[in-house]
């Protein structure tokens, strides 16, 4: 399964704003390091439940600003878009609540694979070198 | 004569790939590549089809969705439907689970084999002494020892100081690891292959003498003719996309052995149509769930270096609670970590100050594995109120233990709790909650039942022997067959039943 353009650029828009940069001098946010490509990656080796799971709450979390903000999550402050990422954390409902754990889990994984991000965290790195889904062709 | 290790890419072409052997082994974990360690010894012509790829030393960048989607089933994305979605978390390469799980070794506990004795009549095909025996050798042969203090690190020594202060008995891990080089690494692959998971030990070994193994090549059918099993038949496929290129058939002289795991060997067997002779196939799954805290400290802990998991307790053992330390890799460290946005980059900024510790009970909830959709297994399992229960006591030992040691703070990760708290005091807050599995994040990662050994073909899938009540030949060797749960780290007595039963195979074919 392969993401489209819009949904990928609507799933960055998550992750960015679930792992901003500029908080710590030298540390990337998501919105530094590449991160579209993992998007196809995950997509494509992930099962296929998971893969659709992802597709699914990218629209889920990108279009529900629209019942009571009429915007989209992307155009939503920063700080409104992070209040309502808690809200849905914060959920009774099981199923809200794990909305935005699974995209946390794929802007993790796109996120901290990155060497300048583990080189940030101090981690110590076997392999210098990016992810192969990271090299732009 | 020397064997070789076969994948897609070596088969170019068209047309069946075909091999005769003694013996074929459905999967290269460590009870297959055990069992082919001990068959191929005894003088047996072995052949092991293993679904994973190669998953070799080089290819292990030390980041975790490398790790996942190369040596982790559905890139560790395997789970079980319930009241709660759970991740059933499964090796998949050459060497099984063996080259991203914690090396943990632990010899089966006398009470669960007790049990096994009393309440399943297994004391005659593997009695207590028999066993010791084993595990002695494989102690030898994996290069077991307890987890050397130079490699603690910060995040395993401040679980020792928290349960030498609370006065629970705690001891270094012992591990299948040789000279470790304190990557914390483990569950992403070992860089520098001193874990000696079966993909450096057995395979290599069982290649030397002459066993092929065939990686990348889904097992889909058991051939039976004349009410025995004869061989097996498979297509290779991508591992990862799933693409098919050709096909595989193994005949097998003497007996075609299981060692798919828990979950794949009982769905083969109902794929073979075995669930009309056994009503009990694919029920009874039992596994060791597993959750867990995050502590901070004020004094750096740096939980990246070090032994994975180096420390434990079992102190709790007798109420089914384990508790040991477990080094996360950086994305699942910080999808782990509580929130959103710049306080969640305000953590990370601190996460060298971050301790991973997790519990793992032994719990009484039975799932099953059934038939689903596209010719993969579906898993049912549901936490249980009691297992719940337990839980909620690991979190309360487990936040004890981190305030006890020095943590500043703790984040459960539990719904309706705050997700800091600074004080053991503050989980109170979980008595007044329900006892539901959705509550927390729990995984389950030890995977047993589904195909066990029995002496009553009413109530089990497989004779002591390990062979099918209903056709011969067809035997299973993995932790499918183990009738109970073990409560301690499976690994070890995985080995020794696969090694016992292969052993006795060899004596009695």
């Amino acid at each position: 399964m392969r993401l489209f353009h819009f949904e990928r650029r609507w799933l960055r828009s998550l992750c960015e704003a679930m792992l901003p940069g500029g908080v710590r001098p030298g540390l990337p946010g998501a919105g530094d390091v590449p991160l579209e490509r993992f998007f196809d990656e995950f997509t494509r080796s992930a099962p296929l439940d998971a893969a659709i799971g992802v597709r699914a709450f990218t629209w889920v979390l990108t279009l529900a600003p629209l019942v009571w903000r009429l915007r989209t999550f992307g155009s939503l402050r920063p700080s409104d878009q992070v209040r309502m990422l808690h809200a849905l954390e914060g959920s009774r409902f099981y199923v809200v609540r794990e909305v935005p754990g699974l995209i946390k889990l794929v802007a993790c994984l796109a996120w901290a694979s990155q060497p300048e991000v583990q080189r940030a965290l101090g981690v110590p790195q076997p392999d210098d070198r990016p992810p192969p889904w990271a090299v732009l062709p | 004569m020397t064997g070789s290790l076969l994948t897609r890419a070596d088969l170019v072409g068209s047309g069946w790939v075909e091999d005769a052997c003694d013996v074929v082994i459905v999967g290269s974990g460590p009870a297959g590549s055990t069992a082919a360690r001990v068959l191929s010894e005894a003088g047996w012509d072995v052949v092991i089809v293993e679904e994973g790829a190669p998953f070799p030393p080089e290819a292990r960048r030390g980041d975790a969705w490398t790790g996942f989607k190369h040596g982790w089933r559905d890139v560790s994305m395997q789970v079980a439907q319930g009241r709660a979605v759970t991740p059933f978390l499964q090796g998949r390469a050459v060497g099984g689970g063996s080259p991203i799980n914690g090396a943990i070794i632990h010899r089966m506990p006398e009470s669960v084999h007790a049990r096994w004795v009393e309440r399943h009549g297994l004391g005659d095909i593997l009695p207590l002494r028999r066993l010791e025996r084993i595990f002695d050798r494989l102690d030898a042969e994996l290069g077991v020892t307890p987890t050397p203090e130079a490699v603690w690190g910060g995040n395993n020594r401040r679980f020792k100081a928290g349960a030498d202060t609370l006065g629970w008995a705690s001891n270094p891990t012992r591990r299948a690891v040789t000279a470790c080089e304190a990557s914390a690494r483990c569950n992403q692959g070992c860089r520098s292959a001193r874990k000696q998971s079966m993909d450096q030990t057995y395979i290599p070994r069982i290649i030397r003498e002459g066993a092929r193994v065939y990686a990348e090549c889904r097992v889909e059918r058991i051939v039976e003719e004349g009410g025995r099993a004869t061989g097996v038949t498979g297509r290779f496929r991508d591992p990862v996309a799933g693409t098919p290129s050709r096909r595989l058939r193994i005949h097998a002289r003497r007996a075609v052995v299981l060692a798919a795991g828990a979950v794949h060997t009982p769905h083969l067997l109902l794929r073979h149509g075995l669930g009309r002779a056994s009503p009990v196939l694919g029920e009874r799954l039992q596994a060791h769930p597993g959750a867990s805290i995050m502590a901070v400290f004020d004094d750096p802990v740096k939980m990246f270096e070090g032994a994975t998991q180096g420390y434990e307790t079992t102190e709790f053992w007798g109420e089914r609670m384990k508790f040991e330390t477990v080094g996360l890799p950086p994305a699942v460290a910080v999808q782990r970590m509580p929130g959103f946005g710049p306080a969640l980059m305000r953590r990370v900024a601190a996460i060298d100050h971050v301790a991973h510790w997790g519990a793992q009970i032994r719990a009484t909830t039975h799932g099953r594995v059934k038939r689903g959709w596209l010719g993969r297994p579906a898993i049912r399992w549901s936490l249980e109120a009691q297992d719940v229960a337990r839980f909620k006591t690991c979190f309360r030992r487990l936040a004890e233990l981190a305030f006890a040691a020095g943590a500043r703070e703790v984040w459960p990760g539990i719904a309706g709790v705050p997700a800091t708290i600074h004080s053991p005091d503050a989980l109170r807050v979980l008595d007044a909650l329900p006892d539901d599995p959705r509550l927390f994040h729990s995984i389950c990662a030890h995977i047993f039942g589904t195909a066990t050994l029995g002496t009553d073909p009413s109530s089990s899938v497989l004779q002591p022997t390990g062979e099918s009540w209903s056709v011969r030949g067809l035997f299973a060797v993995d932790a499918s067959v183990f009738p109970t749960n073990l409560g301690v780290n499976p690994q070890h007595t995985i080995c020794a039943v696969a090694w016992a039963l292969a052993e006795d195979l060899a004596d009695h074919s």
